[in-house]
């Protein structure tokens, strides 16, 4: 499938003398010069590419002038940092969190990318991956007072809540699967349990929080299994009620990336998500393009270089570009 | 009041504007199809089989409506009341009272297609000759170009089949094929179309090139 094409080509930033020039020359992807963005990458499973997508989604945003942070969120599994072919992180963020650093801004780490720096979560002791919510709120605070253009999470596998929580508080919430069963099942997982989650965060009243309660649960008394038959109930209760709902249904969307793809009818899976998303949680999806399997890839992860360096004329490469400028664009 | 899911249009199904033509149409069902149908990955885990057979069955019904010039112009009639509910509605009753002339386009076929072929004996019913390309193209609402786009087929050769131009004609072969794919298109019966076809070719040129 051909990927939408960007019609509002803008002109090529001029061009620093870092490294791997090649690569940038060809990225005609237009920056808004906005505020400071967030994005959180997750997709529920392990192993398909999240921190790997971050990481070089985040060199190909530094190159385009921007001032990139990207902070591994995947408390507890951490790696990002190998992946940008940095040591051991001297800081982390539980020191942060345990009042050690006072200013997020300390806990920045350079990389051999200029405009590209990291937060690492690596060596922290196990239980930060259980943060309570008063932590939460204070790393989502203190990451809106980093100095950056853009702020990239990496997210950790599965369903907890602090992951959950922090896709949410993303400007832009992307989701990475792969072409297999697997992949597309822990995605939907994670797509439901993050939707019920924000539903019932910024539902005020308690019968509905109940209500979306027992949607989570499948295999509820009342019937409800999917998002619109919940939202079905509750305006059958009480209109208002619905109509508040169905506007934060509305307003809840994400970006879909799919990774390793291998033929052209997996490269389809894209479009069908989106539509089956759209069907059945009634929410936004933006099918922002796939990441083609790539043999590059791999072997970039063992010299621990991004794909973008190590290889820049790759076709991986082609469709990240391809990829940035779609979720530059929405 | 919120928008439901049986408030849900044909339009609204197939993801496509109220003025979409049938080539936009025709390439909507395709993705929304591929995104239900039975091996899909993409309704894996989060929806039961039954309910993507269902879905299925609208989506066939909503190309077969959105596809039928006639057709379609009763069903938007039929949306624009303000008291539609359902698409679930059998809107074929009184269909055929509206709509005098559609027998006229035989052999099309009225079913959506997951639906058995209708019986050998009803399509022996229709005329062979009745078999106009040109005409059925109008009658779907598109141009040459439209279905080049989505046959894939060189608008010479559709020119030339439409008119019974032999000699521009590839071998015989290669007319089955075209002739095959355009039935699939226009919803008609692939071997009768076929065979019509070549009758139709052998009057009007007297030969038939093998």
């Amino acid at each position: 499938m051909a990927l939408p094409k960007s019609n509002s080509i803008a002109s090529v930033p001029p061009l620093d003398d870092s490294g791997a020039v090649t690569t940038a020359k060809r990225s005609l992807v237009a920056v808004p010069s906005t505020e400071k963005m967030i994005w959180a990458i997750g997709g529920g499973k392990g192993g398909i590419g999240k921190t790997l997508l971050t990481s070089n989604l985040a060199v190909f945003l530094s190159w385009l002038h921007k001032k990139v942070i990207v902070v591994d969120m995947d408390l507890g599994g951490a790696n990002l940092h190998t992946s940008l072919g940095v040591n051991n992180p001297t800081q982390t963020l539980s020191d942060l969190l345990y009042n050690r650093v006072e200013d997020a801004n300390d806990l920045i780490q350079a990389t051999s990318f200029k405009n590209l720096s990291l937060i690492s979560g690596a060596h922290d002791p196990t239980g930060i991956a259980n943060m309570p919510h008063v932590q939460k709120t204070k790393l989502a605070r203190k990451f809106r007072e980093l100095d950056a253009d853009f702020i990239l999470l990496d997210l950790g596998a599965g369903t907890t809540h602090n992951t959950l929580d922090f896709f949410l508080l993303a400007d832009k919430k992307i989701i990475v699967v792969t072409p297999e069963p697997t992949s597309i099942e822990n995605a939907y997982r994670f797509i439901k349990a993050a939707f019920y989650r924000m539903l019932r965060a910024s539902t005020p009243t308690p019968y509905v929080r109940q209500l979306i309660e027992q949607a989570m649960d499948q295999k509820n008394a009342r019937g409800i299994s999917t998002p619109k038959d919940l939202l079905k109930e509750v305006i059958r209760l009480s209109p208002s009620e619905g109509e508040l709902l169905k506007s934060k249904m509305d307003s809840f969307r994400f970006s879909l990336i799919v990774n390793q793809v291998r033929t052209s009818a997996e490269s389809q899976i894209g479009t069908s998500v989106q539509i089956v998303c759209e069907r059945y949680f009634g929410m936004h999806v933006d099918y922002v393009g796939f990441i083609p399997y790539d043999n590059c890839v791999w072997q970039s992860i063992r010299k621990r270089v991004p794909f973008l360096i190590e290889s820049p004329n790759s076709t991986a490469v082609t469709h990240l570009e391809s990829v940035l400028r779609n979720l530059l664009k929405k | 009041m919120p928008k439901l899911q049986n408030e849900e249009t044909f339009y609204d199904l197939l993801r496509i504007g109220p003025t979409a033509n049938v080539a936009e149409i025709t390439a909507a069902y395709q993705s929304v199809k591929a995104a239900f149908s039975k091996d899909s990955l993409a309704t894996y885990s989060l929806m039961p089989a039954e309910d993507t057979q269902a879905i299925l069955v609208k989506i066939e019904t909503a190309y077969v409506t959105l596809t039928h010039i006639d057709k379609r112009r009763v069903y938007d009639k039929r949306i624009s009341q303000p008291d539609f509910t359902s698409i679930e509605e059998p809107m074929n009753q009184n269909y055929e009272k509206q709509i005098p002339n559609s027998s006229e386009i035989n052999p099309i076929m009225e079913a959506p297609l997951i639906t058995a072929i209708p019986s050998s004996d009803s399509i022996c019913d229709t005329e062979p000759s009745q078999l106009n390309l040109s005409q059925i193209r109008e009658k779907k609402g598109l141009t040459l170009t439209d279905v080049s786009r989505i046959t894939k087929i060189p608008t010479r050769f559709l020119k030339a089949l439409e008119e019974y131009n032999q000699p521009v004609l590839p071998s015989k072969v290669y007319v089955q094929g075209f002739l095959k794919n355009l039935a699939q298109l226009y919803r008609l019966e692939p071997k009768i179309t076929v065979s019509t076809y070549f009758e139709q070719l052998e009057q009007k040129t007297g030969t038939s090139k093998t």
